[in-house]
């Protein structure tokens, strides 16, 4: 039997989101699905500029999986690139760090930090309405 | 400008203990764009909750081509910040400011405007 497939940890949640071609060139219902943990490792090793080994360590994966990870998240991207589909950032299987908190009323996500106390109210809009993420 | 930058920074540092928060912007006015990115953004709306007031900060890190983020940060700590608010934080930052206990706020895209965060509009600005 194969070894289950590690859950990977993200250090701040992530928003759903897809990017679609314009109406004119994009093509309807085609998608390619772009798993958290490949985008993550686009917007560690891309974005932020981080080597594969320092990217792994924060993902608490190998630094070949990470790389693999990456490679498939980079052909995904040229696929919608390319072939004019929407790009579906999917939610998944992941973990989180530490814990977070959503505001169902303004749809804000906050932590609380170590010596804290747990929040009664939204920090922006001052909602009663929070629960944990 | 650094004669100006230098008189807001001691004034802030003098109120070290006080619960200030941070929202990371694009301009110095009040109706100012919320920047998508914590370390890219050119100034910093730094609001005293407690006696009411704010002011804004320019961006330290923004002078450096690399880890802005992570000065901006350090600039934020050294000046008393207990809470941070953008739409986007990156990995070192987000260490940064959990060593530090500084809470950090993600907010929605709902809010695109300094003036859509309702309790900032009562605040005096010095």
């Amino acid at each position: 039997m194969a070894r289950p497939i590690k859950i990977r940890k993200l250090i701040t949640p992530h928003k759903k989101v897809v990017f679609k071609p314009d109406v004119k060139s994009g093509r309807n219902g085609s998608k390619v699905i772009l798993l958290p943990d490949e985008y993550e490792t686009i917007k560690l090793v891309d974005y932020e500029n981080m080597h594969h080994t320092q990217a792994a360590k924060i993902l608490g994966v190998s630094r070949p999986t990470l790389t693999r990870t990456y490679e498939k998240a980079r052909r995904k991207i040229a696929e919608s690139l390319v072939e004019l589909k929407a790009l579906d950032v999917e939610e998944g299987r992941t973990v989180l760090g530490d814990l977070w908190y959503k505001c169902s009323n303004c749809e804000s996500l906050f932590n609380i930090p170590k010596n804290g106390t747990e929040p009664g109210k939204c920090p922006l809009c001052f909602s009663k309405l929070i629960g944990e993420l | 400008m650094s004669a100006v930058l230098f008189q807001t920074d001691r004034r802030i540092m003098t109120k070290q203990n006080k619960n200030l928060t941070a929202v990371a912007v694009t301009d110095c006015k009040m109706n100012t764009g919320i920047e998508v990115c914590f370390g890219k953004a050119k100034y910093f709306f730094v609001a005293d909750t407690e006696s009411g007031t704010c002011e804004f900060a320019e961006n330290p890190g923004l002078k450096y081509s690399e880890s802005a983020g992570l000065r901006a940060a350090k600039f934020l700590i050294n000046r008393g910040v207990k809470t941070v608010i953008s739409s986007n934080f990156g990995a070192a930052v987000k260490e940064e400011f959990d060593k530090n206990n500084v809470r950090i706020v993600i907010m929605s895209d709902k809010f695109k405007y300094l003036s859509d965060i309702k309790w900032i509009n009562n605040l005096k600005r010095k």
